[in-house]
C-alpha cells in the first residue's frame, strides 16, 4: 500500500509542469515593481503611509489598557487556569492499578 | 494500533516505544528536560506566528511589534513568547543543577554533557538575539554592549562586530534568532536526545534502582507538569505583559537585561564591558571541566562533596548579585 502511494505521488510530480503548462494563458509579460507587491491598503507611496502610521499608533501603554478592558484576558486566563489544573490532575489523580 | 508491523511489515510496533525505564523518572526532578523540550516546541510555534507580522529593519521593527500587539491575542502571545524563553532558561539552569547534584555528567554520559552545555549557550543566545530584534531601547542597549565587546576580541573581534553594526543589525539578528540559532537547535538537541536513549536515565545517586515503570508513564509526568508550568506561564504573560520599551534614543541606558544576565551586569559595574566576555568563557569552561575534575564512580567522594558544595555556594552566590542589581538603579556601562 505504501509503495503504491509513493509510486502515485511520483507520477503526480511527474505531470505537474504539464499540468502547469495547460493553464498558460497567453499573459503579458509585465515586470514585478514594488507597488505590485504591496497590498492595496498601503497605497503607491509606502514610506509616507508608514510614518502616517506611526503617527497614529497608540503607544504601548495605551494598547496595554485597550487589552486590559477587552476580554480576552479573561479567556486567557481562564484557559490558562484550566491547563494548570488538568496538569494536576495527570499528576495527581491515582492510577487504577491492574490485577 | 499496536498492530502496525502485521499490516506493513515493518518490525516494530507502538509497544516498542513503551520500554521500561527506572522508577525515580517520575520524580519532577527527572522530567525538567522533557518539560523544557516541550517549552521549545512552545517557543517555536509562537515564533513562526511572530514572524510572519514582524518587519526586522531599524525602522519598522519596533512599530511592526506595535501593530501585532495591538490585537489582545497578539498581545498575549508576544508576552507568552518571552515569559516562555526567561522560563526554559530557569527550567535548563534546575535540569543541569540536578545533573550536576547527582553527578551524572559522569562517565559514558560526558558526551552527552557537552551537548548540554552547547544548548544551554544556544539557547541563552536565542534570548539575547530575540531582546534586539524588537528594536526598542532594551534591544538597542542589548545591542550596544555586543558591539562593544564583540570588538575587544582579539584578531576577529573588530571584524564580527563590522558585520553586526550598521542599519542592517535588526536583519542580522532576525536571521540568527530565527534560522542559525534554530538550526544550532536541532543540531545540538538530536545528538543530546540520542545519547539519552542509549545511555538510559542516570541513576539516583548511591541507590541501585532496580523497579521500572513503562516509559508512558514518564512521558505523562512530562505532560503534567508542562501543563502546570506553562499554564501558569500563560497566565502571568496576561497579567504583566513582557514590556515593549520606547525608542531607541542614543546614549541612553535606562534599562537593564533579563534576570539571567544580570550576573553579568554586576561585573559590568566592577570590571566594564570586557567582563561580558571574560565571565561567559570562564562559566562554559568549568562546565566543560567539570566531568574531569569529578570523575570518579564513587558518589560520596570528597571530590563530589566539593563539586556538589562550590556549585552550591556559586548559585547563592549569584542569586544574590541578580537580586543586588535588580533592587540598584540603572548604571551606564557604554561609551556610546
Amino acid at each position: 500500500m505504501l509503495i503504491r502511494i509513493i509510486y502515485v505521488t511520483l507520477i503526480l510530480i511527474f505531470l505537474s509542469p504539464v499540468a502547469a503548462s495547460a493553464h498558460n494563458d497567453k499573459k503579458e509579460i509585465v515586470k514585478v515593481t514594488t507597488t505590485d507587491t504591496m497590498s492595496p491598503k498601503e497605497g503607491n507611496n509606502y514610506i509616507i503611509d508608514s510614518l502616517e502610521r506611526a503617527e497614529k499608533q497608540k503607544g504601548f501603554a495605551e494598547i496595554a489598557k485597550d487589552v486590559k478592558e477587552s476580554t480576552v484576558p479573561t479567556v486567557i486566563k481562564a484557559l490558562s487556569l484550566a491547563a494548570i489544573i488538568a496538569g494536576l490532575a495527570f499528576l495527581y489523580i491515582p492510577k487504577k492499578k491492574q490485577s | 494500533m499496536d498492530d502496525i508491523k502485521k499490516q506493513d511489515g515493518m518490525s516494530w510496533s507502538l509497544k516498542d516505544f513503551n520500554y521500561s525505564v527506572p522508577e525515580h523518572a517520575k520524580r519532577f526532578g527527572y522530567t525538567v528536560g522533557g518539560v523544557t523540550l516541550i517549552g521549545f516546541v512552545l517557543l517555536i510555534i509562537s515564533g513562526i506566528i511572530m514572524a510572519f507580522f514582524l518587519t526586522p529593519t531599524t525602522g519598522q521593527a519596533r512599530q511592526s511589534v506595535l501593530e501585532f500587539a495591538s490585537n489582545p491575542w497578539g498581545f498575549w502571545l508576544r508576552s507568552f513568547h518571552r515569559w516562555l524563553a526567561e522560563a526554559v532558561v530557569f527550567l535548563i539552569v534546575l535540569h543541569m543543577s540536578r545533573i550536576i547534584i547527582t553527578g551524572s555528567y559522569r562517565g559514558k554520559r560526558k558526551l552527552n554533557w557537552f551537548f548540554g552545555i552547547g544548548l544551554f549557550v544556544i539557547t541563552l543566545t536565542f534570548l539575547f538575539s530575540g531582546t534586539v530584534v524588537k528594536w526598542d531601547q532594551e534591544g538597542y542597549e542589548a545591542y550596544g554592549h555586543t558591539i562593544e565587546s564583540l570588538g575587544m576580541i582579539p584578531l576577529i573581534g573588530a571584524s564580527l562586530a563590522k558585520f553586526i553594526e550598521g542599519s542592517a543589525v535588526v536583519m542580522r539578528m532576525f536571521v540568527t534568532h530565527a534560522i542559525v540559532l534554530p538550526s544550532l537547535l536541532l543540531l545540538f538537541l538530536i545528538p543530546h536526545m540520542v545519547l539519552m536513549k542509549l545511555n538510559g536515565l542516570s541513576p539516583l545517586p548511591g541507590k541501585k534502582t532496580t523497579r521500572t515503570i513503562p516509559f508512558s508513564e514518564h512521558v505523562k509526568k512530562i505532560f503534567g507538569w508542562s501543563l502546570v508550568i506553562f499554564g501558569l506561564i500563560s497566565f502571568l504573560a496576561m497579567q504583566f505583559p513582557a514590556v515593549l520599551y520606547p525608542g531607541p534614543f542614543v546614549g541612553a541606558e535606562i534599562t537593564k537585561p533579563p534576570w539571567m544576565f544580570l550576573v553579568l551586569y554586576q561585573f559590568e559595574d566592577w570590571f566594564g564591558v570586557i567582563s561580558l566576555l571574560i565571565l561567559p568563557l570562564v562559566i562554559v569552561l568549568g562546565l566543560i571541566l567539570l566531568p574531569y575534575i569529578d570523575s570518579g564512580e564513587d558518589d560520596y567522594s570528597l571530590v563530589r562533596k566539593i563539586v556538589v558544595w562550590g556549585y552550591l555556594i556559586i548559585v547563592a552566590v549569584f542569586i544574590i548579585f541578580i537580586i543586588h542589581v535588580a533592587i540598584s538603579p540603572p548604571v551606564h556601562h557604554l561609551m556610546m
